[in-house]
């Protein structure tokens, strides 16, 4: 038996404009949550913001790096047909990654982190997250931030915070993280800084 | 659904879907690298580089139903550019606009920062003719860009310091160079430096688009941005030593404007509209007279 | 009583219709049509199809009418035009080598296999005006000759490079996959570049830009011992691959213009003497547009043959980065907008100085005078 692919936007031009100012707005606010309201019909294991970014910032110019949970079929047939995505093979060849089992993910070194002379040629990450609220996490500082704010984004990996904070050293070169919880979303772009203790995950 | 409402064949704020798409991506970087150039594909438009292309590139990236969009050359609104950029959005987004700074949800701006404070949720959209700080001291790309790398701000230290020799200050007025969140060295765009302040922590996002040199970058809301310069000569803006002519604002930018061949003249708000809603609140002259020639 | 300038939305609107009225000229005298341009200033329209980067006469000839004649004017009008174009596919790379040629010539050997085609050509005309243009007559049709009817015309370089005296292309410089070729409407220059993106950039530039750079690798400024190895002017196929089928298909026929520079290169320690090229194609027929590109590349590639860069004409950034009419015309004439915020800045620093300047002792004038 065979399905077409599920609906993409059902008004590409508006749906992809507004999704991206809310990604946009939430990039430019790290730790602030903002809604991302979708009404496409993705397959499993995609929430709705999730296919929200995916459709409105991937196309064929940008390879795409799936980790095991989003690498199936139907994912692959919904993400080509409507982005004309290509896939990397590796993490470190994406311009976006996309994981829904964030336990299982590689570590932030084996992405891309750009160079010091190309710091924008960096994977940026899309991560689904089962909880995702502000408060009872690391706290967030830096441009965008205009009070300090902590944001509980999980389950991750136990050290993923560790290296994260590891990674600022190497600033400009980084990681953009988004963190997806059903239609929400939040940011930890690179130029965020990690305050205080860091909580274990 | 809203359709496209442009008579001229085009899509909804001109670009295509793949060409927003991949502004949209150079946005998000530069976003996350407060004071980077990223290097984006930069279109032709319907209008000569110079004249604003970069920034409309990235209002029609922003552009939505929504929005409601003010243009302003020089700190009008009516300037020939400002209209002609303003008419175009119009006709192909048909989005509402307006010359309120405190309505605009997108400011498009050549050359000025609005003397009214913008808010959080506004993106002010700078016109950039050449985005590289450094390009008058290295006129090569493979060069400045291994000095941003590298963080090799040497060069540019040395030249404002000439100036100090040479004039007791520093001898640059507009375009003056800013250091963001302690990395980037980055040009503001040719604003007089009167306005670099107003980018320091503002609540707004501020995005700048160099068309031409094919380059985008950004200042996150609540950003450090500070104008170089040197302990012992801190920056300082001049101020003008006189109120606006005609809604007696003071503390703001003021046009020269010439009255005749004998040197009268008088000094008028450049920001136009925030000079008609002093003057819609009651304000006026605070000294009729214009000034005379010195 | 000042009252700030308004009505910009008025004098736009007015300026328009001006430039409408001015455009049509005297009413008695008819009216152009895009028609009249296309056939009769055709190599107008070739240098709007070839720098405007599109290949589409009719287009072209509209815009020039549009522009008033100003070709640049014209160039900007289809560059804008092709900027939001779909981008459907990569066709194959064209093959010049099967061009049906109506001009070919080499100044490298008297005679050649296809031999020697002249075409038509202003080589050769005595300039002297022809008054009798002036008013219309019956124009007799020409005739068609080629030298040697039937007989294949292999491009000049593959006879050389048959003794290994010229170098052959290599696939980065495009006998490779179209899909992995660098697309310069695609991304922005960076540098160093290769060679595919140095030829687009070339291809499109500005003509008199670049004649003006050959002509100074003649002069001296980074010579490259040019000689004209091949001139040829034709219609070539244009075929895509296409995917499902599993075979290329014809989509249709390009006039274009090539021309190969053969350039002595006398070898270092590690490239043995050979000729090397200088290589360049446009829409249309350009031939001075094609030479200055064979002249301007092989100068570019200075590095790659061991020479010093030196004169304007080897050094890439500064060649590629202002050979864009298109760019160049936009950012020169926008200095006509209003600049008066920020030269209201340099008065006041201007005064302030002067000030400076008038108190102090007498010595700082001499200071100044000297400088």
């Amino acid at each position: 038996m065979s399905h077409g692919p599920g609906a993409g936007f059902k008004n590409p031009v508006f749906d992809s404009q507004r999704l991206f100012r809310q990604a946009m707005m939430a990039l430019a606010t790290p730790g602030q949550i903002c809604e991302m309201a979708m009404d496409a019909e993705p397959p499993a294991p995609f929430m709705a913001a999730m296919a929200g970014l995916a459709l409105c910032l991937v196309d064929f110019e940008t390879p795409l790096w799936l980790d095991a949970a989003f690498d199936r079929p139907e994912v692959l047939q919904y993400l080509r047909f409507h982005t004309g995505a290509r896939f990397a093979p590796k993490p470190d060849a994406a311009a976006f990654a996309l994981i829904g089992h964030a336990l299982a993910m590689p570590n932030l070194s084996d992405f891309s982190l750009g160079t010091l002379e190309n710091p924008h040629r960096s994977t940026d990450l899309f991560i689904q997250v089962e909880y995702l609220s502000n408060g009872e996490g690391p706290t967030l500082a830096g441009p965008g931030v205009a009070v300090p704010i902590e944001l509980r984004a999980g389950p991750l990996p136990r050290d993923f915070w560790a290296q994260r904070l590891a990674m600022q050293r190497h600033f400009p070169c980084g990681l953009d993280i988004y963190f997806v919880c059903g239609n929400r979303l939040a940011a930890v772009p690179r130029s965020t800084r990690l305050m205080g203790d860091l909580p274990c995950m | 659904m809203i359709e496209s409402p442009h008579e001229t064949g085009y899509n909804f704020a001109y670009l295509d879907e793949q060409t927003k798409r991949m502004i949209r991506r150079a946005i998000m970087k530069a976003i996350a690298i407060p004071g980077y150039q990223v290097p984006f594909a930069a279109r032709e438009m319907p209008m000569p580089h110079g004249w604003g292309t970069g920034g409309v590139q990235l209002t029609a990236a922003l552009l939505g139903p929504e929005d409601v969009l003010k243009v302003i050359d020089q700190g009008a609104d009516d300037t020939t550019n400002a209209v002609s950029i303003r008419q175009f959005f119009q006709k192909t987004a048909g989005i509402a606009t307006t010359t309120r700074t405190d309505e605009a949800s997108i400011i498009q701006t050549r050359h000025r920062i609005p003397e009214m404070p913008l808010k959080a949720g506004q993106i002010l959209v700078y016109q950039v003719p050449i985005p590289e700080p450094l390009r008058f001291l290295e006129p090569r790309e493979t060069e400045t860009r291994k000095m941003h790398a590298l963080e090799e701000y040497g060069l540019m230290h040395v030249k404002l310091y000439e100036d100090i020799a040479r004039h007791g200050y520093i001898a640059t007025t507009y375009a003056y160079p800013v250091r963001v969140e302690g990395r980037y060295v980055m040009d503001p765009s040719p604003i007089p430096k009167f306005d670099n302040p107003k980018m320091q922590m503002s609540p707004a996002l501020q995005l700048f688009g160099a068309g031409r040199e094919k380059r985008i970058y950004a200042i996150a809301p609540h950003t450090r941005v500070a104008s170089l310069d040197f302990d012992d000569h801190p920056f300082k803006i001049n101020r003008f030593d006189r109120p606006c002519a005609l809604c007696g604002g003071e503390g703001v930018y003021l046009d020269e404007v010439l009255m005749d061949d004998r040197g009268q003249r008088m000094f008028v708000c450049s920001d136009t509209s925030y000079c008609e809603s002093r003057r819609a609140m009651g304000h006026g002259p605070v000294d009729a007279s214009a000034e005379p020639a010195r | 009583m000042y009252v700030a300038v308004k009505g910009g939305e008025k004098a736009i609107k007015n300026a328009h219709q001006l430039l409408a009225d001015r455009r049509r000229g005297k009413r008695d005298v008819p009216e152009i049509s895009a028609d009249q341009i296309r056939e009769q200033l055709s190599l107008a329209v070739d240098r709007v199809m070839s720098e405007g980067s599109l290949y589409d006469r009719d287009l072209a000839a509209l815009a020039i009418k549009q522009a008033r004649g100003d070709l640049i004017e014209a160039i900007f009008l289809i560059r804008a035009y092709r900027a939001t174009l779909p981008r459907l596919g990569y066709t194959q790379a064209l093959s010049t080598a099967t061009m049906q040629v109506e001009r070919r010539i080499s100044a490298i050997f008297k005679d050649l296999p296809g031999g020697q085609v002249l075409g038509p050509t202003f080589d050769y005309t005595h300039r002297l005006i022809d008054f009798k243009l002036a008013a219309e007559q019956e124009i007799a049709s020409g005739v068609e000759a080629q030298a040697q009817p039937g007989a294949p015309m292999p491009k000049v370089a593959s006879l050389l490079g048959e003794e290994g005296l010229i170098e052959t292309a290599s696939a980065a410089d495009g006998e490779g996959d179209p899909t992995e070729m660098a697309d310069i409407t695609r991304e922005p220059l960076s540098f160093p570049c290769g060679r595919d993106l140095r030829l687009q950039s070339l291809a499109r530039a500005d003509e008199g830009f670049l004649l003006a750079l050959a002509y100074s690798t003649q002069r001296g400024y980074g010579r490259t011992h040019p000689f004209v190895g091949e001139i040829r002017v034709g219609a070539v196929d244009v075929e895509f691959f296409v995917e499902e089928l599993g075979f290329e298909v014809p989509l249709g026929r390009l006039q274009v213009t090539e021309c190969e520079m053969v350039n002595q290169f006398v070898g270092t320690d590690t490239l043995a003497p050979q000729f090397s090229t200088g290589y360049g194609l446009v829409f249309g027929h350009c031939e001075r547009k094609a030479m200055s590109v064979a002249l301007v590349e092989r100068a570019l590639r200075a590095e790659e043959f061991g020479e010093t860069v030196q004169a304007p004409a080897q050094d890439a950034e500064f060649v590629l980065s202002h050979c864009d009419n298109v760019q160049a015309m936009g950012f020169v004439e926008h200095l006509k907008l209003p600049h008066y915020v920020d030269f209201q800045s340099e008065l006041q620093l201007v005064r302030q100085l002067r000030k400076d300047f008038a108190a102090r002792p007498a010595q700082g004038a001499e200071k100044a005078s000297v400088k």
